[in-house]
């Protein structure tokens, strides 16, 4: 039977910057839209869904739910992480309701049958009947935990749903080159270097506002001393990734004006006062500079709810808490000035002769590539 | 109806006692054990309700028991409760 919403019109989008409107009101505000999005944008590609610093230590596990999915990040005895469907193969009972370390195996709190981190079920009580613990038609070896395919760069867990796209590695080659000079050990700063925003927004308004530099020194005019917008440029790969940099970042300093961060090693000149951020379509937020870098997952709740996952990193375990909580709250500053913005425009999508609105040509057109990505995942799925 | 006699024979870890027949108390001390979520208890109580069984179909029901947990924690006594039921064919 048809779905019950009217196909929205993505022609507009998929025109050059100078001509393009932006994606209709209905894939911020309708829920019916949204799904169909959803399965175009989030499903079909490669989703940001968490951090491995989310589950630090062998046997940890996290049940996270994604568009509604019950999901289980767990990082296995070997310290690998996967992604499973968080239910049990025999009734689909949802196995861990709270994140934990799993000591040995995962039990189903339901009958019990038991997985080991690796998603193998090896044991099914009492199930050829009472103290008989096995069946000729219950084939251990074809009821693991159903995998969700997975893949982690900078930390970041990705995971492609449909489990159909190209490799992650292919997808996002070219941004891998590009900063290949990062390639290297992150260090999670710990409980003072992780925070979490709620938006009554669309989670591609986050990356929307994120993906240019236009806006900065109207929202974050605390930034205008040391980088004017004439010291940023713009990021544009179409079909790919898009984003900004600056040329004048300033290492974080402590208290006493001394360097509080080790750089990462081996980078080149470029990045003594070079920085860049950049969006990993559809809904990773990455930040790279010489002393530290962030990730930042949004968490698509709803199709006017999300919420941001933020996560620093360091070049290096040596690190001082005072400092990465100064750091911390530097940050978490900036992301705050962003949030009016963000949940303005979700209110202004329902004004109702809002047509997408346009692009400047010269400022704008990293917001427009991620929009002309979204409409081509879209006409992609509508075939 | 008057109860079983129960013999107290000794104390494991977390003050457990060892009792020398299944009875009420060695139910009651699993029920409670359940209550308090003690699944390292309920290893050793069930693998007790196993020796204690008078025939293979109920050792080997309790057996279970001890071995899930026992497979949830790595519990030291896993592969002893394991090697028990396979041995029966049970697992």
């Amino acid at each position: 039977m048809a779905k019950d919403y009217i196909k929205t019109d993505i022609t507009s989008v998929q025109q050059s910057v100078e001509r393009a409107n932006g994606l209709a009101n209905a894939h911020y505000i309708d829920p019916a839209v949204f799904a169909e999005e959803s399965e175009a944008v989030l499903k079909a590609t490669w989703a940001g869904l968490a951090v491995g610093a989310d589950v630090p230590n062998p046997g940890d596990a996290k049940p996270i739910q994604f568009l509604g999915m019950p999901l289980l990040l767990i990082r296995d005895k070997e310290g690998d992480l996967q992604v499973f469907e968080n239910i049990c193969r025999h009734r689909g009972m949802q196995l861990v309701h709270e994140a934990k370390t799993i000591e040995g195996a995962i039990r189903c709190p339901y009958h019990s049958w038991c997985y080991s981190t690796k998603g193998k079920l090896v044991s099914t009580p009492h199930v050829g009947g009472a103290g008989h613990n096995t069946h000729p038609s219950i084939v251990n070896d074809d009821l693991g935990l159903n995998e969700v395919r997975s893949y982690v760069w900078r930390d970041v867990v990705f995971i492609n749903i449909s489990g159909e796209a190209p490799e992650f590695t292919e997808v996002h080659a070219d941004l891998i080159a590009r900063w290949s000079e990062f390639d290297c050990s992150l260090y999670h700063g710990g409980a003072d270097s992780r925070f979490k925003l709620e938006l009554a927004a669309n989670y591609k308004l986050v990356v929307e506002n994120y993906c240019e530099s236009y806006h900065l020194p109207w929202v974050h005019p605390g930034l205008n001393s040391y980088s004017r917008l004439e010291d940023h440029y713009n990021i544009v790969e179409y079909g790919k990734f898009s984003g900004q940099g600056t040329l004048v970042y300033r290492q974080f300093k402590a208290e006493d004006g001394s360097t509080a961060f080790h750089d990462f090693p081996n980078l080149s000149e470029k990045w003594n006062e070079g920085a860049e951020y950049i969006t990993v379509y559809p809904n990773v937020l990455l930040g790279v500079q010489r002393d530290h870098a962030f990730a930042i997952v949004l968490e698509p709740k709803a199709y006017d709810k999300t919420v941001e996952h933020i996560h620093l990193y360091y070049g290096s375990e040596d690190t001082e808490a005072k400092n990465r909580a100064v750091n911390t709250r530097q940050w978490k500053e900036v992301f705050e000035e962003d949030i009016f913005v963000v949940e303005g425009m979700q209110s202004g999508r329902y004004a109702p002769t809002f047509d997408g609105g346009c692009f400047s040509p010269v400022m704008d057109e990293p917001t427009h590539c991620y929009h002309d990505w979204v409409a081509g995942k879209i006409a992609s799925h509508r075939g | 109806m008057s109860r079983p006699i129960v013999i107290t024979i000794g104390w494991r870890a977390k003050s457990l006692p060892i009792v020398a027949k299944r009875d009420a108390a060695l139910d009651a001390l699993i029920l409670k054990a359940h209550a308090r979520d003690n699944r390292v208890a309920l290893v050793t109580l069930y693998t007790q309700a196993a020796d204690l069984a008078d025939d293979v179909d109920t050792e080997c029901f309790f057996l279970t028991h001890a071995h899930i947990f026992a497979l949830e924690f790595d519990h030291p006594s896993l592969a002893g409760l394991r090697a028990r039921l396979v041995a029966f064919g049970r697992e």
